[in-house]
């Protein structure tokens, strides 16, 4: 079987007329001769908006103990929500136990006044209980 | 036997929400549900002015109205195993063995309050790695 390139010339083989053997090595992918072939311009990748690039400040690998627990190291916060995402990866993210935002603003405005007046050393009478 | 605290209330809207109670209750003016949340109001202060950190009670410091009001603010529940219980802010003071009621919430608004928030600010700031120490170890001679 001959082996035919796309773009090769063969004039030159077809005037001689001398008959080629039959070729018996194992068949390849055609490869494109570098000197036939102009460079195809790769498609020009769609336009995506710059983004930068994943900052790891902290990156260890962590070993479970014999309680299957892993240790948290430099952990901010007391809380973490966690979340087992597919292929096993676990995601923590730290919480928030009170935003102050989600206070009603009418007993934000009491604790305010409340505060002033306790600072100062205004408040009132013990309350009786019993 | 420790002693106890003697409960004080915040000015003046505490104060007077507290005599504004007392005096419906006298008169029977209560509804069902205020008889049954200052029923709440009175146990949860029983409890603060026995021992503040009673387990009930759940008290716990919020750091950021501590560090707004720039002294210690607590926070307490009035009910207890209730996600949406009514919360009591109070601090220790102006005296040694007073705590002063700053503000009472009835019930968090559902879906808000009560729910535990996600910080936003985790990803954007970088936190720097801690040193690892060099394990070292003793060459016997």
């Amino acid at each position: 079987m001959v082996e035919t390139v796309k773009g090769a010339s063969l004039k030159g083989k077809a005037k001689t007329g001398t008959a080629k053997k039959p070729d018996v090595r194992p068949t390849r992918k055609p490869t494109a001769p570098k000197t036939a072939l102009k460079p195809v311009k790769k498609a020009a990748a769609p336009r995506t908006k710059k983004t930068k690039d994943m900052v790891l400040p902290l990156n260890y690998i962590a070993k479970l103990d014999s309680k299957k627990r892993l240790a948290v190291r430099n952990a901010r916060s007391e809380y973490y929500a966690v979340a087992e995402l597919e292929g096993g990866v676990i995601l923590l993210r730290p919480q928030e136990e009170f935003r102050l935002e989600d206070l009603p603003p009418e007993v934000l405005a009491m604790i305010d006044a409340s505060s002033a007046n306790f600072r100062a050393g205004l408040v009132s009478e013990p309350i009786d209980l019993d | 036997m420790t002693p106890e605290y003697k409960i004080r209330m915040g000015l003046p809207e505490m104060a007077k929400y507290w005599t504004e109670m007392n005096e419906k209750q006298a008169k029977g003016k209560l509804s069902k549900t205020e008889i049954a949340f200052f029923g709440k109001v009175k146990k949860a202060l029983r409890l603060l002015r026995a021992n503040p950190h009673h387990p009930g009670l759940n008290s716990h410091e919020i750091v950021v109205l501590s560090k707004r009001e720039k002294f210690r603010v607590y926070e307490s529940y009035l009910e207890n195993n209730t996600p949406a219980a009514g919360r009591v802010f109070w601090a220790y003071g102006p005296d040694k063995a007073d705590i002063t009621i700053l503000g009472i919430v009835p019930h968090p608004e559902a879906g808000s309050y009560g729910r535990v928030h996600l910080s936003g600010k985790a990803a954007a700031t970088p936190v720097q790695a801690p040193k690892m120490e060099k394990k070292t170890t003793k060459k016997k001679r």
